[in-house]
């Protein structure tokens, strides 16, 4: 099982060769780890590899005016690297907060969407964990999205597409009926 | 005409009043005499909660199930369902194992409906969330799924997965769009006129984007019904 100090390793490296498929494929590894051994911190990690995937992938965000911001992440990085190495989860929290700030900073100053890219992150993993076969409710409570935002976001996608149905719609709609009309023919 | 129960859970409530298909409860309460039974839970995520957040975006839906509640078409059973809803979620969460580890898949929110269901002896779920569906009809599909997912080899407790669904006396579960295609051939649409098929396929469609697991396959299958 992915362990959190591997996980941040992963994240950190990611970012430092400002590599985008890399910090999606980190991404991947953490959703599946955080899911089937679920903890907090895993989780957060799964948010934060996804919202730096999308800033990778953004030019606007790229460009030499940011380069001290990158430095102030890749700074960041490191200390949750070490914290995570030392068991130290309360530094490492700390530290992982503070990166979630400076990341709403660095959109604040070009924010272009009304929902914000760490809470777009949030709903995103939400929904991979329901796609993986986490109830709803279970995927909203671990993420904190609401329900109903969740279940928007979720019918928009392939996602029921994912899990073969095998139980045909005719034998579905004979037990419909027996529930709801009555007859059972 | 005889009484038929159908419990309801928080899913197929936001889709129904997402996609402003809710009176379709009304027209089968009215017409088919069903009666329609939701836990206080469900009251809470679908009603209270939206309508004690500060933002405003699920407000439209919460109010139209207050009326929905206020007006006896959906009634909130007031059972303190803890100690079941309990038991049940520790056996729905160590069914399945990956790497050592129990999947703990599922949460209060369509435990406790399934707890009241099986307290009242109600043997039919309205529930358009996926998860705790597939895993009563088809835990086997399930674990292929999880399987896939996961990318690893996924343990079955055989015991706590027949505990689970013995708990649960056969309980059929529907759809809100098995709901609205019986509504359409029972006339629900008939106000549409000439595009009362189109309108049904049109709800179908609503369904499915604002959270009805359901795939496009079966979508497929029902329009051809339809037309």
């Amino acid at each position: 099982m992915l362990d959190l100090p591997t996980a941040t390793r992963l994240v950190r490296d990611a970012f430092k060769s400002r590599n985008q498929r890399r910090m999606r494929k980190a991404n991947d590894k953490i959703m599946i780890g955080s899911s089937s051994g679920f903890s907090r911190e895993l989780y957060k990690l799964a948010v934060l590899s996804y919202v730096l995937s999308k800033i990778l992938s953004k030019p606007r965000f790229m460009g030499r005016a940011y380069t001290e911001k990158h430095k102030e992440f890749d700074a960041l990085l490191l200390d949750m690297v070490s914290s995570a190495e030392a068991g130290d989860e309360k530094t490492f929290s700390k530290k992982l907060k503070k990166l979630e700030f400076s990341i709403q900073n660095v959109e604040s100053s070009d924010s272009r969407y009304i929902i914000n890219m760490m809470y777009k992150g949030k709903l995103k993993t939400a929904a991979t964990l329901y796609a993986q076969g986490f109830s709803l409710s279970a995927a909203a409570q671990m993420t904190g999205i609401d329900q109903q935002e969740l279940m928007d976001y979720a019918g928009k996608t392939h996602m029921f597409d994912r899990l073969e149905d095998r139980t045909a719609l005719g034998k579905r709609l004979k037990k419909a009926r027996k529930i709801l009309i009555g007859d059972s023919s | 005409m005889k009484k038929k129960y159908v419990l309801v859970d928080a899913s197929s409530l936001i889709s129904l009043t997402s996609s402003c298909l809710d009176n379709a409860l009304e027209f089968f309460h009215d017409n088919f005499d069903v009666h329609f039974y939701a836990p206080q839970s469900v009251e809470y995520e679908a009603v209270t909660r939206p309508l004690n957040l500060k933002v405003k975006i699920h407000q439209f839906s919460a109010l139209r199930i207050q009326k929905m509640i206020d007006n006896g078409i959906l009634e909130v059973v007031p059972e303190n369902l803890e100690k079941e809803t309990k038991k049940l979620m520790a056996l729905g969460n160590s069914i399945y194992y990956a790497r050592g580890h129990s999947l703990n898949l599922f949460h209060k929110g369509e435990i406790e409906a399934l707890a009241l269901a099986n307290k009242l002896e109600i043997t039919s779920l309205l529930m358009d969330e996926r998860s705790t569906r597939i895993i009563v009809e088809d835990p086997e599909a399930f674990r292929d799924h999880l399987q896939k997912e996961f990318k690893t080899n996924i343990l079955v407790n055989k015991k706590h997965l027949s505990q689970f669904l013995g708990a649960l006396k056969h309980t059929d579960v529907i759809r809100t769009t098995e709901l609205v295609y019986f509504g359409y051939t029972n006339g629900f649409f008939s106000k549409f006129g000439k595009l009362e098929n189109a309108a049904a396929v049109a709800a179908l469609y609503k369904l499915k984007y604002a959270g009805c697991a359901i795939s496009f396959k079966e979508l497929e299958e029902y329009e051809k019904l339809i037309q």
